[in-house]
């Protein structure tokens, strides 16, 4: 594929910018719960894995269309379904810094169901199963309600509570599907990026409270090219 | 009582906010000396290597500091890197991607990424095989590639940096199916 830029601009020191494109493809809630009794130190980084909480029958999709637009157009011009996945296993090996920054690194296993419009084969096979990984960084607000054993007290005081949560942070990701279903291929082939948000949940049970803390990453996920 | 819950909320309806603030551009002279490993199940892997002193680290608008952020602007040197590539047999690249970057300012930062990329129709056998190969030396093929860089050092000047998960537009210089010259623009994204 060759492009139209002028071949003698690139090469030595650039004094313009390559051509950039980012197209949003979907939206992606995973909701996790972290133990802060089995959480650990690694050097000066507090370490913890992030549990996956599968999907609910109440909420059985965790990706979505903001817009509900059901088409999403890709920076090369093709046009796909939105995938209707929802997250049913895995887990964030989180890593905590002492300047609140995280680093995230997570793996989940996605079921993606048939997508709208096409024939229903065999019923045991309508539902693909897909791998998910990513890593990024984490910008926490106040990381320490994350490891605090007991009453998190701070929780819905300072920070603006809504909805049984309150956000702790942005979170910034890449991700890279993978799926044996040609269905999804365009997911395999391209780099995916995540502009997210973190969410605590403030909302459950007392006893619960003491035990784990729930998180929610919301990403906003976009196709660049 | 019943608590509202985060599980049966209907999902959110407005975009979360997003930027992309640039941060450098590098550019690459690939050696021609590729370590090739040859065909492998699943594919093929092949290893190419920067030529160390001829790769540069650059603002394109020669800025001092990083607009938007105050930060010392990154300048200098790409003193090393490496690009262990695996084509696979359904015409998609996976790399992962190791790099030095030596600055003007004594510090050294340590970057590295995968690359997702697909190669086309027939692009594996375009790539390994001898008919067929992409671009000549009259007309060398650009492919555009997009990775993820992350970036760790040691520099208290550069400690920003590890704390931002960036993404890179880049183009590819290719010729008879082999990798000559790279160029990318690096954005934080936030």
């Amino acid at each position: 594929m060759s492009t139209a830029i002028d071949p003698y601009q690139l090469w030595g020191e650039r004094t313009s910018l390559l051509p950039k494109k980012l197209a949003y493809v979907f939206s992606l809630d995973l909701r996790f719960r972290i133990e802060p009794s089995k959480a650990y130190w690694i050097g000066n980084e507090l370490a913890c894995r992030l549990e996956i909480e599968p999907a609910s029958e109440s909420d059985p999709h965790h990706t979505y269309h903001v817009l509900d637009s059901n088409l999403v157009e890709l920076p090369n011009g093709s046009i796909h379904d939105v995938p209707s996945i929802r997250a049913t296993s895995g887990g964030d090996w989180l890593r905590l810094r002492k300047n609140s920054t995280a680093e995230l690194d997570a793996r989940v296993i996605l079921d993606a169901e048939q997508p709208r419009g096409t024939m229903p084969a065999d019923p045991r096979r309508m539902v693909k199963r897909m791998a998910l990984r990513y890593g990024g960084v984490a910008n926490l607000t106040r990381p320490h309600l994350l490891f605090t054993d007991g009453e998190p007290t701070a929780v819905g005081r300072e920070g603006a509570t809504q909805n049984g949560e309150e956000k702790l942070g942005t979170a910034f990701v890449a991700l890279r599907f993978d799926s044996s279903h040609p269905l999804y291929r365009w997911l395999v082939i391209t780099q995916y990026v995540g502009f997210g948000e973190v969410h605590i949940a403030t909302d459950f049970h007392e006893e619960a409270k003491r035990r784990y803390r729930r998180l929610r990453f919301s990403y906003d996920v976009y196709s660049a090219g | 009582m019943n608590q509202p819950n985060a599980h049966s909320l209907p999902h959110r309806r407005t975009f979360l906010d997003k930027s992309l603030l640039y941060l450098f551009s590098y550019d690459v002279e690939a050696d021609m000396d590729r370590q090739e490993i040859g065909l492998v199940p699943g594919g093929a892997r092949v290893n190419i290597l920067a030529r160390p002193g001829l790769s540069r680290v650059y603002h394109v608008m020669r800025e001092r500091t990083v607009p938007g952020l105050g930060f010392t602007a990154i300048s200098g040197t790409l003193t090393w890197g490496g690009d262990w590539a695996f084509w696979r047999e359904d015409d998609v690249e996976f790399s992962e991607v190791r790099m030095t970057i030596h600055t003007d300012d004594g510090g050294t930062i340590h970057g590295f990424y995968p690359v997702i990329s697909y190669l086309g129709p027939g692009g594996f056998r375009r790539v390994v095989g001898e008919k067929g190969k992409i671009g000549t030396e009259k007309e060398p093929v650009d492919w555009p590639v997009i990775t993820s860089p992350r970036f760790e050092t040691t520099s208290p000047a550069y400690f920003w940096m590890m704390d931002l998960q960036c993404l890179g537009f880049g183009l590819v210089r290719i010729v008879k199916s082999e990798i000559r010259r790279i160029t990318y623009d690096v954005y934080a994204l936030s």
